[in-house]
C-alpha cells in the first residue's frame, strides 16, 4: 500500500516539485524583487525625469536629455577617470603583488604555517577602521609615518600626504590594497596548492628554470581563477567608498571623487535624485556589462 | 635541480627577508592601532621621534566599558563613548539576524535552485549573479524613497532588511555553486524513506552542508559587520547607529579625528572579524571561490 503511494507520488512529481521550489524560492524573491528588481528598474524610469530637490523649477519629463546632461558634466568624466585610475593601479599591484607572495608562502620555510594564518589578518579589518588606521598612520603632525621618516633623516620637514588630489588617491589605493591583498594571496596560494604536482615535477625534469616554470606551467594553469579574481576585484573598486568617505571626502579639490562616492554626493549633497538615478543606471549598466564577461569566462575556461 | 651549497644559502636568506617584510607590512598597521589605544593621548599626540611609550592607560577602554553599562541600563546617551557603545550593541544585533536570515532564506532557496527543476531557474541564477556584483549606492534612491515614505527610517529591524537584500543574491549563488559538489546520494535515500524536499533540506542537507554554512555565514557577517552607506542614510538618531556611522563621526579638533578614541574603538570591533579569520579561513576561502570557479 504504502508502495503504490510513492509510486503514485513519483508519477505526480512535476507539479508538486514545481510548487516545493517555489515555496522554497519564496521568501528569497519577495526580497530580491522588492528590493533589487524594482529598484532598478525604478532607477531606469526615474533617469528620463529631472528630479532635484534644491531647484524644483525644472523638475518633469526629461527624456534622455538628463543623460547627455549628466554624461557631458566634467564631473562625471573626472569620476570615471578617478575609478579608472584606482582600478588599473590597485589591480595591477595587488595581482603582481598577491602572485608573489603566494609563490613565496608555496615555498618551504621555518614558521610557514604561522605566516600563511596571520596574512589573512587585514582583511578581517572592517574597512572603516581599515580608513581610520592609514589616516592615522598618514596624519601629517602626529602620524606613525612622518614621525619615522623623520627620525631617520629620510625626511626634513613633515610630508602633507593628503595635500594633493594625486597623493591622496594613491594613499587611498594604498589603503585599499593593505587590506584587500590578503585575498588575493590566498586565491592564488590555494590555486597553487591544488595544481598538480606531476605537471610541474615533468618540468623539473625537463630543465626548465623557476621563472620558466612559472610562466609555462603554473600561470596557464591558474589562468581561469586570475581571470575570476580580475572581475570580482573590478567590480569591487566599482564599490569603493568608505575609505574615500573617512578618509578624503572626495577631495582635495574633487580629486578623489571616485564613482560610487560621486554619485552618492549628487544623492544626499546636492539632493539632485533625477542626477543620482542617471548615475545609478550607468553603474548597473557597467556592472551588467562585468558580469556578462565574468560568465564567458566561466564557461569558456574550465579550470580542470 | 642541483644547487651549490652558496646558492642554496642566498635563496634561504632570500626567503627570509621577503617573509620578515611581508610579516611587518601585515602585522605594523594591526599593532600601531593597538599600541594607540593604550598610549597616554597627551603622549600619542607628540610629533618627536618614536619612543617606548612612559604611561601605558587603559582610560579609553575604561570609558567604553563604562558607557556600555550606563547604555545597557537605559541611561541617556550623549557622550561619544556612550554613541559608539550603544553602536556597537546595534551592529551585533543587526549582523546576528542578518546573517541567520539569510543563512535560512537564501540557503533553502539555493537548495531550490540547485536540486528542483522549474521554469525560469536559469534566468533567476543569472539575476541574482549580476545583483551579488552591484554597488549599494547604485540602489539606494528608490530604497530611501521607499523607507522614507512609510515612515520607517531609524527602525533598525528594517536595516535588517536591507541588509538582506544586500547580501540574499550573493548568498544563494554562493550556496548554488556549493551543493553541486555535494552528493546527491544520500538525499536519495531520505527521498525514497518518504521525506519531503523540505525535510530532506532540514535534515540530510544542512548538516552536510555545515562547512559551506561556516563560509557563507563568515562572508555574510563580514559584509554586514563593515557596512556603511545603508547604516549612515537610514540610521539617524543616536540610539540606531551603527558602530561603523559612529566612527565616522568621532571629530576632534587636534588631529582632525579623535584617533586614539578611534583606535580603542577600533580594537574592539576588530577582534570578532579577526577571530572567523583566524578560525575559518580555510572555509573563508572556500566561500569566496565557491560558485566562481567551477569545480
Amino acid at each position: 500500500m504504502r508502495r503504490m503511494k510513492k509510486m503514485r507520488g513519483a508519477y505526480i512529481g512535476e507539479a508538486s516539485v514545481r510548487r516545493t521550489a517555489m515555496l522554497m524560492i519564496a521568501p528569497a524573491m519577495v526580497i530580491i524583487l522588492g528590493m533589487n528588481v524594482y529598484p532598478l528598474l525604478y532607477n531606469v524610469g526615474l533617469s528620463f525625469f529631472w528630479y532635484n530637490l534644491l531647484d524644483t523649477a525644472k523638475n518633469g519629463f526629461a527624456g534622455v536629455r538628463q543623460f547627455v546632461e549628466v554624461f557631458t558634466n566634467k564631473g562625471f568624466g573626472n569620476s570615471l577617470l578617478i575609478t579608472g585610475y584606482f582600478a588599473v593601479v590597485s589591480l595591477v599591484v595587488q595581482t603582481v603583488l598577491g602572485t608573489l607572495i603566494a609563490l613565496l608562502l608555496n615555498m618551504e620555510f621555518k614558521g610557514r604555517g604561522f605566516v600563511r594564518a596571520i596574512v589573512l589578518l587585514p582583511w578581517a579589518v572592517p574597512s572603516m577602521v581599515n580608513a581610520a588606521i592609514w589616516g592615522w598612520i598618514l596624519n601629517a603632525n602626529y602620524g606613525l609615518l612622518n614621525r619615522v621618516l623623520l627620525q631617520w633623516g629620510v625626511i626634513k620637514e613633515i610630508v602633507v600626504w593628503m595635500a594633493t588630489a594625486f597623493s591622496a588617491l594613491n594613499m587611498i589605493i594604498l589603503a585599499d590594497t593593505w587590506r584587500m591583498l590578503p585575498l588575493t594571496v590566498l586565491l592564488l596560494l590555494a590555486a597553487l596548492q591544488t595544481l598538480d604536482a606531476s605537471t610541474i615535477e615533468a618540468g623539473i625534469v625537463d630543465g626548465a628554470n623557476a621563472f620558466q616554470r612559472f610562466w609555462h606551467i603554473k600561470l596557464p594553469l591558474m589562468k581561469p581563477l586570475l581571470l575570476v579574481l580580475l572581475i570580482m576585484r573590478t567590480t569591487q573598486t566599482i564599490k569603493v567608498f568608505d575609505i574615500i568617505f573617512m578618509m578624503t571626502g572626495g577631495g582635495p579639490g574633487n580629486g578623489t571623487m571616485a564613482i560610487s562616492f560621486y554619485t552618492y554626493y549628487a544623492i544626499f549633497k546636492n539632493l539632485n535624485y533625477g542626477t543620482g538615478a542617471t548615475l545609478s543606471v550607468a553603474i548597473s549598466v557597467i556592472i551588467l556589462l562585468i558580469a556578462v564577461l565574468y560568465l564567458k569566462v566561466l564557461h569558456t575556461d574550465d579550470p580542470s | 635541480m642541483r644547487q651549490s651549497a652558496g646558492r642554496r644559502f642566498i635563496k634561504g636568506v632570500g626567503i627570509y627577508i621577503a617573509v620578515l617584510l611581508l610579516v611587518c607590512w601585515t602585522l605594523i598597521p594591526i599593532l600601531w592601532m593597538a599600541y594607540s589605544s593604550v598610549v597616554d593621548k597627551a603622549e600619542l599626540l607628540n610629533s618627536g621621534p618614536l619612543a617606548l611609550p612612559k604611561n601605558l592607560t587603559f582610560e579609553r577602554y575604561e570609558q567604553i566599558f563604562d558607557s556600555f553599562a550606563k547604555v545597557l541600563s537605559g541611561g541617556r546617551i550623549s557622550s561619544k563613548s556612550e554613541v559608539f557603545s550603544r553602536a556597537l550593541i546595534n551592529s551585533v544585533m543587526v549582523t546576528l539576524s542578518t546573517t541567520a536570515l539569510a543563512l535560512f532564506i537564501g540557503g533553502m532557496a539555493a537548495y531550490a535552485f540547485a536540486r528542483l527543476a522549474f521554469k525560469g531557474k536559469q534566468f533567476m541564477l543569472m539575476l541574482a549573479m549580476f545583483i551579488q556584483l552591484l554597488p549599494t549606492v547604485a540602489l539606494i534612491v528608490p530604497l530611501y524613497q521607499m523607507v522614507k515614505a512609510s515612515g520607517l527610517i531609524d527602525k533598525l529591524p528594517v536595516l535588517v532588511v536591507l541588509y538582506l537584500s544586500n547580501v540574499l543574491a550573493y548568498t544563494i549563488w554562493v550556496f548554488n555553486g556549493y551543493y553541486q559538489s555535494i552528493p546527491r546520494d544520500l538525499e536519495s535515500a531520505a527521498r525514497i524513506d518518504g521525506c519531503t524536499h523540505f525535510d530532506a533540506f532540514v535534515r540530510v542537507v544542512i548538516p552536510l552542508a555545515k562547512p559551506g554554512f561556516v563560509a557563507v555565514g563568515s562572508l555574510v557577517f563580514l559584509m554586514c559587520w563593515d557596512e556603511l552607506l545603508y547604516a549612515m542614510v537610514f540610521m539617524n538618531s543616536k540610539s540606531t547607529k551603527t558602530f561603523t556611522v559612529a566612527m565616522s563621526e568621532f571629530s576632534d579638533k587636534f588631529a582632525g579625528m579623535d584617533y586614539p578614541l578611534l583606535m580603542t574603538g577600533g580594537v574592539l570591533v576588530t577582534i570578532i572579524p579577526m577571530m572567523l579569520a583566524l578560525f575559518f579561513q580555510r572555509h573563508i576561502v572556500m566561500g569566496l571561490t565557491a560558485g566562481g570557479v567551477k569545480s
